[in-house]
C-alpha cells in the first residue's frame, strides 16, 4: 500500500510507487496553506496520516484519471486544523473513501466532482467528536451515470459540537445519476449538533435519497443487548464499536478506532 | 430448584393499567403456556419479568429464587438465568453475532470464559438450528427474515444456558421446518437443562414439540382459567370467546371471566 504521513507542513512519502504522481507546495504569508496535489494515474491503494499539531490549513487536490480505481484510506489525528480535500474524477474512474479522526477541533471542506460518466466515489466518515468538528460536503454530479453515496457517522462526546452539511448537485441535462447521503450523529451530550442535508437536483431522470438521524441509542436497542446480562457501559461500548466500525474494511482504521474507544470507553 | 414467583402484580404502561393483581409461579421443570386474545398483557408480562423499565410496577413483587427482582437492572436479571426469546428481535446494525454473544458470556462467566470453547459451541448451535454460518458474524439480526431471527433468539438461549426462559411467540413467521427445528431445540434444551418455561404463544403448533405442563389463559391483566394440555385444543377447536364472558360493569369497563358452563 501507498503510504503518505503528514506533520502539519512537512509531507513525508513513507511509501510511494509509479501510480501516484504528488507534488507538494507551501504557501507562505498571511494565508499560509499547505497544498498537496495528488493524481492517481493506475489503480491503487493509498494510506494517508495526518497528525496536526500547529492548526494547519491543508489543501488536497487529487485527481483520479479515466479508468482508475482508488482506494484511499484516511487517519487525522492529533489538535486542530482546517482541511479541505477536492477530488476529481475523470470518465469510468472509482474513488472509496474510508476515513477516521479522532481530533479536538477541525473544520473541514470536501469538494468532490464527478467530472466524468461512469464516475463514482463512496465516502465512509467515521469521527469521535470531543470539541468542535465542522464539515462541509458539496458532491457535483458534471456528468451523465456518475454515483455518489455519503455516509457519515459520528459519536459526540464532552463538550462535542458536531455539524455536517452535505450539498449534492445534479444540473439540468446530467442524466441517470445516484445520489445518496446517509448521515447519522449519536449524541452523547446535551450539546447542539447539526445536520444540513441538502440535493439540489434539476434534472428529472435522478435516483437521490438522505437520511439524517441524530440522537442517543433507543431504549429498545439498550433493552435487547443488556437482556442479554451486558452491564449499561458494556452496551453503550458495543454499540459505539458496532456504528463506528460498520462499513468499515480497513485494518489501520479499524484499530484506530478501536484504540480511540478504549481510551473514552474503558 | 429454581422458582419464578409473580406476586399480586399490577403493571400500568402511560397510565394504563395491563396487568392487575397478577399471580403465577413457575418451578424448574415446568413448561408454561400463556395463551390470550391479542393486546392483552402477555408479552407486556414479560418484559416486566426482564425488567424493561417502560412499564411501571404500581403493586406487586416478582421473585427468582426468592430475590426481589422489582429494584433490578435488566442485565442483573439476566445474569440470574433469565432470559427472554423476544417476539421482534431487534436489528442493531455494526454489532455482530459473535462480538454481542462473546460480551455476554466474557461478563458472565469473567475469568473462566475460553475463546476456543466459546466458537466451539457456536458452531454446534449453528449447525444444529440449521442457520447460514455466516450469520454469526453479521450485525445483529441485520437482514435477517422473521425465521432467522427466532432461531437467533434460540442460539443466543443456547449459548447463555438459562434457567428460566421466556419465549413470546417464538413460533410466528416460522415455516413449517423452521418450526420443527426450533420446536425440537427448544425441547432439547429442557430435557438436559430441566429449566422452568413460560411459552407466549397462540397456536397449538409449536406445542406439538413442546408440551406444557400448565396452560394458562390471561385476559383482563389477569390469568382467568388454568389447564392442561386439554385447554389448548379446546381454545383451537372454539377460540377464546368460547372461554371467556365478557360483562360491563357500572362504569361501563370491560369485565372478563371465565364462561360458567350451566349445563
Amino acid at each position: 500500500m501507498n503510504k503518505i504521513r503528514i506533520d502539519d507542513d512537512n509531507l513525508e512519502k513513507v511509501n510511494v510507487d509509479n501510480s501516484i504522481n504528488i507534488e507538494y507546495y507551501k504557501k507562505e504569508g498571511l494565508f499560509s496553506i499547505n497544498e498537496i496535489k495528488i493524481i492517481i494515474v493506475k489503480e491503487c491503494d493509498l494510506q494517508i496520516e495526518i497528525n496536526l499539531k500547529e492548526e494547519p490549513k491543508l489543501n488536497f487536490d487529487i485527481k483520479l484519471k479515466e479508468n482508475v480505481t482508488l482506494n484511499l484510506n484516511i487517519l487525522v489525528r492529533g489538535k486542530s486544523g482546517k482541511i479541505q480535500y477536492r477530488y476529481n474524477l475523470d470518465k469510468n474512474s472509482y474513488c472509496n473513501v474510508f476515513k477516521f479522526q479522532n481530533i479536538e477541533t477541525i473544520s473541514e471542506m470536501v469538494i468532490a466532482k464527478l467530472e466524468g460518466e461512469n464516475s463514482k466515489i463512496d465516502y465512509n466518515f467515521k469521527t469521535i467528536c470531543s470539541n468542535k468538528e465542522t464539515y462541509h460536503y458539496n458532491i457535483y454530479h458534471n456528468s451523465s451515470n456518475t454515483i455518489s453515496n455519503v455516509k457519515n457517522n459520528g459519536v459526540c462526546i464532552g463538550k462535542g459540537t458536531l455539524t455536517y452539511q452535505v450539498s449534492s448537485f445534479v444540473p439540468k441535462n446530467i442524466r441517470d445519476c445516484i445520489v445518496n447521503q446517509n448521515n447519522k450523529i449519536i449524541n452523547l451530550t446535551n450539546n447542539k449538533c447539526e445536520i444540513r442535508p441538502n440535493l439540489y437536483i434539476d434534472c428529472n431522470d435522478v435516483e437521490a435519497s438522505h437520511s439524517a438521524l441524530i440522537g442517543k441509542f433507543t431504549d429498545e436497542e439498550m433493552f435487547y443487548i443488556q437482556s442479554r446480562g451486558i452491564d449499561y457501559n458494556s452496551a453503550l461500548k458495543l454499540l459505539i464499536t458496532g456504528f463506528l466500525t460498520s462499513d468499515i474494511n480497513s485494518k489501520k482504521i479499524l484499530n484506530e478506532i478501536t484504540k480511540s474507544i478504549q481510551k473514552y470507553w474503558r | 430448584m429454581n422458582t419464578l414467583k409473580i406476586d399480586n402484580l399490577t403493571v400500568t404502561i402511560e397510565n394504563k393499567t395491563i396487568l392487575k393483581n397478577f399471580n403465577l409461579i413457575i418451578h424448574s421443570g415446568e413448561i408454561h403456556v400463556l395463551m390470550g386474545p391479542n393486546g392483552i398483557g402477555k408479552s407486556t408480562l414479560t418484559k416486566v419479568i426482564m425488567g424493561d423499565t417502560n412499564y411501571k410496577i404500581t403493586e406487586g413483587c416478582i421473585y427468582y429464587n426468592d430475590i426481589l427482582l422489582n429494584s433490578l437492572n435488566v442485565d442483573e436479571r439476566s445474569r440470574l438465568g433469565i432470559f427472554l426469546g423476544m417476539q421482534l428481535p431487534m436489528e442493531i446494525e455494526g454489532v455482530s453475532n459473535a462480538d454481542f454473544l462473546r460480551t455476554a458470556l466474557s461478563i458472565r462467566e469473567k475469568e473462566n470464559f475460553k475463546l476456543f470453547d466459546f466458537i466451539k459451541k457456536m458452531d454446534e448451535t449453528v449447525d444444529r438450528l440449521k442457520m447460514k454460518k455466516d450469520m454469526i458474524h453479521r450485525g445483529i439480526n441485520q437482514g435477517f427474515s422473521g425465521g432467522e431471527r427466532k432461531k437467533n433468539e434460540i442460539l443466543q438461549m443456547y449459548m447463555l444456558k438459562p434457567t428460566m426462559i421466556m419465549l413470546d411467540e417464538i413460533d410466528s413467521g416460522l415455516d413449517v421446518d423452521s418450526l420443527k427445528i426450533v420446536g425440537e431445540a427448544i425441547y432439547d434444551y429442557y430435557k438436559s437443562n430441566n429449566p422452568g418455561i413460560l411459552l407466549v404463544t397462540h397456536y397449538q403448533r409449536l406445542l406439538d414439540y413442546i408440551k406444557p405442563t400448565h396452560v394458562h389463559i390471561i385476559s383482563d391483566g389477569k390469568i382467568i382459567k388454568t389447564g392442561d394440555y386439554t385447554l389448548v385444543q379446546e381454545i383451537e377447536k372454539n377460540g377464546f370467546n368460547a372461554l371467556v364472558e365478557k360483562n360491563f360493569n357500572s362504569t361501563g369497563e370491560c369485565v372478563i371471566k371465565e364462561k360458567i358452563n350451566h349445563e
